[in-house]
């Protein structure tokens, strides 16, 4: 049987190209594609277990740090603890000498949902109405300011009513003038966080 | 000749056909152990224990804005009582922090008594302004007055009381006629007793002025300040390389990403704190500098790079392939032209040569 050459050169040629159209150029572009995904696997993969490896060495890092994380928790306490604050508050009142005749608590974020604040720190505001001397009133709010918990001073006032010309004669030059042994009534309030 | 090397061309694009296929299974079992693989990464331990840290984190980074803002009220007093004159007497007092505002009430013994009380708080650093200011001879012969003073936020951030003291000092040797009577040396030492602004961790004034507790303070201050892990919880992750030598962190993200709002979370050395704040949406369009301040309150910067990677291959590839394949299939075509007009012309010499012979 007789093959004329040319025509099966050009045959074949015919063929390969449409293997090369049809099978090798489409195999190929899966092999490409594939090994893109392949290497998106082993990155997912890899940042996956660097992450986790991170946040295991931060766990162990903060169970090492018990002492320094239950400061912050005493300071931003997970749960408001109405009871436990209106506590300390008359607590630390009575010990610097000072009565407590009003507490109520005036705002609170834990319930309010609208005074939340952007963070996951919720507000409580207490106002307090105290009476007592002016030495008390500031020993008392440096006692807030030294609280393991997160106390600010928001506002404050008081006054003396009306001071006679007697009583303003009787203080003597060496008192400075707010520390006079006179009873106040001092409004404040006081604001704490929870978290 | 050609014939053979067609055919030897034919061949070894059925080779290559194959070895790509094998090399496609190949790789299709490689994608799907790593799949396996990437299950076994993130057990319930390890996201209880990554709950336990993020939660952890945002509570010490929302710790520390609230340390950082934390205001002190008694610096007020300790102020009031270094800047109030001998002969003035306040009947009532308000506060409100929010604004900067103190309203007082009082009485002087004179009018001179109450305009020297005025340029005092006027001259003084941490009072912006008076906006009120009211006086009347009340029926004693003494001085009724009101005053509204605007403070300086600064008050209430934590300072010592030798510089409120030391302050007011100075301001009371401002002016000569004031000397003496600015602040008497009584109030000094009641402010100084009373301490009010005291840090919290110190409630023992004897230890608090201990030379040796100090240093011990300092020297349990840790000075680290590292980036230990950067990363944007983008999908799949972007973990940053973190250069300690230079000091420069870089991510490469996804063709796509909009660099200019991307949230990184960063894990830091214990103790330090990093502006700005992780969890702050950042535009990383030109490199953004993060400053990690040490406890001891050093600091090093971070340079962060973010690299947006090449665009999605799909539509290049797509494109160029199919142009490549045009053109191939331009260049058989002629090949297969020349080839057969070539063959023809041979055939066409060869029949002429006979009919010569």
């Amino acid at each position: 049987m007789h093959i004329d050459r040319p025509i099966s050169i050009a045959l074949i040629l015919f063929i390969i190209l449409l293997l090369v159209f049809f099978l090798v150029a489409p195999e190929y572009a899966t092999f490409r594609k594939l090994r893109t995904q392949l290497g998106e696997s082993r990155a997912e993969f890899n940042a996956e277990f660097d992450y986790y490896a991170a946040i295991a060495r931060t766990y162990y890092d903060l169970q090492s740090r018990q002492d320094d994380i239950k400061k912050i928790d005493d300071a931003l306490p997970s749960t408001p603890d109405l009871g436990r604050i209106v506590y300390y508050l008359q607590q630390i009142a009575s010990e610097n000498g000072l009565l407590v005749k009003n507490l109520f608590l005036s705002k609170s974020s834990v319930v309010n949902a609208s005074a939340k604040t952007a963070n996951g720190v919720k507000d409580l505001v207490f106002s307090m109405n105290l009476s007592g001397g002016y030495p008390a009133l500031q020993n008392f709010i440096v006692s807030l300011e030294k609280a393991s918990r997160i106390f600010e001073v928001t506002s404050i006032s008081f006054g003396s009513g009306s001071v006679t010309s007697s009583q303003l004669l009787s203080q003597s030059q060496s008192q400075t003038q707010l520390s006079t042994q006179q009873m106040y009534s001092f409004n404040l309030q006081i604001k704490t966080h929870a978290y | 000749m050609i014939f053979y090397f067609v055919i030897s061309l034919l061949i070894a694009t059925i080779f290559c056909y194959v070895i790509f296929w094998v090399k496609n299974n190949i790789q299709r079992e490689d994608i799907e152990k790593e799949a396996v693989a990437l299950q076994t990464v993130g057990t319930e331990q390890q996201k209880e224990y990554e709950k336990t840290v993020v939660t952890y984190q945002n509570k010490i980074n929302d710790f520390s804005n609230l340390l950082r803002n934390h205001e002190f009220a008694s610096n007020v007093f300790a102020f009031m009582q270094a800047q109030t004159m001998p002969d003035v007497w306040f009947k009532q007092f308000s506060l409100d922090k929010k604004n900067s505002s103190v309203q007082l009430s009082g009485e002087s013994n004179n009018m001179d008594a109450f305009s020297r009380q005025v340029a005092i708080f006027e001259k003084n650093e941490y009072v912006k302004s008076i906006t009120t200011l009211n006086s009347s001879l009340g029926a004693s012969a003494r001085i009724s007055f009101n005053i509204n003073l605007i403070l300086d936020q600064r008050i209430f951030d934590y300072i010592s009381d030798a510089s409120v003291a030391s302050e007011a000092d100075a301001s009371s040797n401002q002016s000569p006629d004031q000397e003496g009577q600015a602040t008497a040396p009584d109030q000094t030492a009641l402010a100084d007793q009373e301490n009010p602004q005291t840090p919290p961790e110190n409630e023992n004034a004897e230890t608090q002025n201990s030379p040796d507790q100090e240093q011990q303070v300092a020297t349990e201050k840790s000075s680290e300040k590292l980036i230990t892990f950067f990363h944007i919880p983008l999908n799949p992750e972007v973990i940053g390389i973190i250069d300690e030598v230079n000091h420069a962190i870089t991510l490469d993200v996804p063709f796509g990403t909009d660099v200019k709002n991307l949230t990184p979370l960063i894990v830091m050395s214990p103790g330090a704190t990093v502006l700005p704040a992780p969890r702050v949406s950042q535009d990383f369009e030109i490199p953004v500098t993060y400053i990690v301040t040490a406890e001891d309150g050093t600091i090093q910067n971070y340079v962060v790079k973010v690299v947006v990677g090449a665009p999605a291959e799909p539509v290049a590839e797509k494109k160029s392939s199919q142009s490549g394949y045009v053109i191939l299939v331009i260049v058989a075509l002629v090949v297969i032209v020349v080839l057969v007009v070539a063959s023809l012309f041979l055939r066409f010499l060869r029949k002429r040569q006979k009919n010569a012979y």
